[in-house]
């Protein structure tokens, strides 16, 4: 029997929505969102019966087993825990909250609650990541100890103006907008191991100015560089911009190295198109291993929680694994406020 | 031997001779040239005062007599490789002898033969297999990355490479032309990746398509279009005993875009390439393409020498293994005879 699921928020929502549109197990049977022009535009594209504009209306109205919470980051706490109240499994669009109290609670929620709270993390599921985590779960790395990993742009801020740049509604910039994706990709791959320690900073440089001279509100920072301990023994380079820092419009990079091999998942050229290669010796020769060609496509975040709905089963992309992110994201602000290495061990 | 200074003989002072064997042991510590021979009068000596060796001799035997000798590279025309090996494994030399072997199986046997009853090393010049991308590849079949090998494709198509030196084009002094030129070093190269599984079957074609032809332009200078009288392209389609296949074609002038070298194996679990080398397979789910990083640049010639050495000082066993050189000329003379008759020869 399909699930009857709803989204929330018809910015980027409307990629969960066509996933539970095209999916036999689920069925789209709600949105919500307070544009209604929207709700009307994807009411029609997807052959939506209900619509709403007010989220509480939804959960007690709409009968659903499962919600997608796709809003602006300040909002994803209160929503997510008023359906998980509701007796709804949650889809939260990432970072999970504007810092890891917040998150923390969504986290207590869900247990509290018995519902299923997952993180969408959706650069795990991709064909070069999945092919990765297999290459690094079969041991082909021997024992990790170093990696990097990196979002950077030369120019591209997000919606100049909207809620991306200011602070009190997105809860920082792209450390917490794309940071999160590179970051959780790499504690992904490596198992999710703690982090001990942090020292970062971060920097506005470009960003004020631009804002500026277009008048737009904007008070969070364009670039981070962070260096982390993590408690498996690795240390972690990260670097996060989108605005300098490289020359490329996208510059991405996950890379894990180990005694025995390494693992590399980055974007070729400059755009969202992705690939993954192995290095290790091969016969006594060290060699790259590259997919000649990986599946055309991989059931997504989306599908797999609409799987993990309709058979009961825990998702993947877990609430833990979000607090343990947004604890590493709350150290680098604070590292970088203050000047100084942040200790989480303590 | 190991820390004695080898004394080398070069017999046949010729291109490869000068190119690569001389320069080869000059390389090499503890290694002198000593004495040199060339038929051609005078030639031995003015090469031996160029490089600074006096031992000069336009006869083979009277250099044996006069000189002695741990070893000699045989870098005359294929006519007289038989000859020389023979002589100078006579004389207690260890031979390295230029590809091929012999002007056929018979006279190879009989170089092969010698060298055991002789207790000396017969390494003829197959380099081919001392390439980087051979080596690893070999590497990569020893430890069963390819599994069983069924399916061997390999090819040399120069579209203009009919060499104008020395004595190539003639069948008298050579016994054959691409086949015996590039075609033995495809051929032997790829079937010592196969395993040297044991050849049962081939059949053959060759071809002297632009050899005679005049007014063709070569890079190389001109060539004796009227005295040319040898194979200008070679194919052959090779079976073995354990059910594999080869596919060999060598040319040395034909009407293609351009020169190219390709080798191909395909095994149960695993196949190659070169060049760019690559090796495929299913792993971890998909399909992988394998490229080794920073392969060493070696030079193939030098190792080769380098090894022949070694091997005299008992400082490694000789990979270019007799037997298996034999199985070669056996095919090479396989196909000559199957391009006669225009049936496949059984062996």
């Amino acid at each position: 029997m399909a699930i009857r699921v709803g989204v929330i928020g018809l910015g980027m929502g409307k990629h969960h929505a066509r996933v539970y549109s095209a999916s036999e197990q689920a069925d789209l049977v709600a949105l919500c969102d307070l544009n209604e022009k929207l709700l009307a535009d994807y009411q029609s594209e997807f052959g939506v019966d209900q619509t709403y504009t007010d989220y509480q209306t939804l959960f007690s109205e709409a009968n659903l087993d499962a919600v997608s919470v796709v809003l602006p980051n300040i909002l994803h706490d209160t929503v997510a825990i008023a359906a998980l109240e509701a007796g709804l499994d949650v889809l939260c669009e990432k970072p999970m909250a504007l810092n890891a109290q917040r998150a923390q609670n969504m986290l207590d929620a869900a247990k509290a609650t018995g519902q299923k709270l997952m993180i969408h993390f959706n650069y795990r599921f991709s064909p070069p990541s999945q092919f990765l985590k297999r290459y690094v779960d079969e041991g082909n790395l021997g024992q990790i100890y170093y990696a990097k990993t990196r979002w950077l742009r030369a120019r591209g801020i997000p919606k100049l103006g909207g809620w991306f740049g200011q602070k009190a509604l997105s809860g920082g910039g792209p450390m917490i907008d794309l940071g999160v994706h590179r970051l959780d990709l790499a504690l992904w791959l490596m198992g999710y191991p703690k982090a001990i320690s942090v020292s970062a900073s971060s920097y506005d440089m470009l960003g004020a100015k631009i804002a500026e001279a277009s008048g737009a509100k904007y008070d969070v920072e364009d670039l981070v560089s962070a260096f982390v301990r993590l408690d498996n023994g690795v240390t972690l380079n990260l670097e996060v911009s989108w605005a300098g820092g490289t020359e490329k419009r996208e510059d991405m990079l996950t890379a894990i190295y180990g005694t025995e091999g390494a693992a590399i998942q980055r974007n070729r050229g400059e755009g969202y198109d992705f690939e993954a290669v192995g290095l290790r010796d091969v016969a006594g020769q060290f060699a790259e291993i590259s997919p000649r060609a990986l599946p055309r496509s991989v059931p997504t975040a989306v599908d797999h929680f609409i799987d993990c709905v309709a058979n009961d089963c825990p998702p993947t992309a877990t609430a833990e694994q979000g607090v343990i992110l947004m604890q590493i994201i709350d150290a680098i602000y604070q590292s970088a406020a203050e000047g100084r290495e942040v200790r989480l061990d303590q | 031997m190991s820390g004695k200074t080898l004394r080398i003989g070069v017999i046949g002072t010729g291109g490869i001779a000068r190119n690569r064997h001389i320069p080869g042991y000059q390389r090499l510590d503890d290694v002198e040239i000593v004495a040199l021979c060339d038929i051609a009068p005078g030639l031995a000596a003015k090469v031996g005062a160029e490089i600074g060796v006096e031992q000069t001799f336009s006869q083979a035997r009277e250099m044996f007599d006069k000189v002695d000798l741990d070893a000699v590279s045989v870098c005359t025309p294929n006519v007289a490789h038989k000859e020389m090996t023979l002589l100078a494994l006579e004389a207690g030399c260890h031979v390295l002898c230029e590809k091929p072997i012999a002007m056929d199986v018979a006279e190879g046997q009989a170089m092969v033969d010698k060298a055991k009853a002789t207790d000396r090393i017969l390494q003829i010049g197959l380099h081919y297999r001392f390439t980087s991308e051979a080596q690893t590849v070999k590497r990569f079949v020893e430890a069963g990355e390819l599994g069983d090998i069924y399916y061997g494709e390999s090819t040399y198509f120069r579209r203009r490479g009919i060499p104008s030196w020395g004595v190539f084009t003639q069948k008298r002094l050579q016994g054959g032309g691409a086949m015996i030129d590039i075609g033995v070093h495809v051929l032997d190269h790829t079937l010592w990746l196969m395993g040297n599984p044991k050849p049962v079957s081939v059949f053959g074609n060759t071809y002297a398509a632009l050899g005679n032809q005049d007014g063709l332009f070569s890079p190389w200078g001109p060539w004796d279009t009227k005295k040319f009288d040898v194979d200008d392209m070679a194919i052959a389609l090779i079976r073995f005993e354990n059910n594999a296949t080869l596919m060999l074609r060598a040319c040395w002038a034909g009407h293609i875009e351009k020169t190219f070298e390709e080798m191909r194996l395909m095994g149960t679990r695993g196949g190659a390439f070169m060049k760019p080398l690559g090796i495929f397979q299913d792993k971890h789910g998909v399909m992988v393409d394998i490229t080794p990083k920073d392969l060493p640049k070696v030079e193939p010639h030098f190792q080769e020498i380098e090894h022949f050495c070694a091997c005299i000082r008992d400082e490694a066993q000789c990979i270019v293994v007799p037997e298996q050189v034999l199985d070669v000329q056996r095919i090479i003379d396989a196909i000559y005879t199957s391009s006669d008759s225009g049936h496949e020869v059984i062996l």
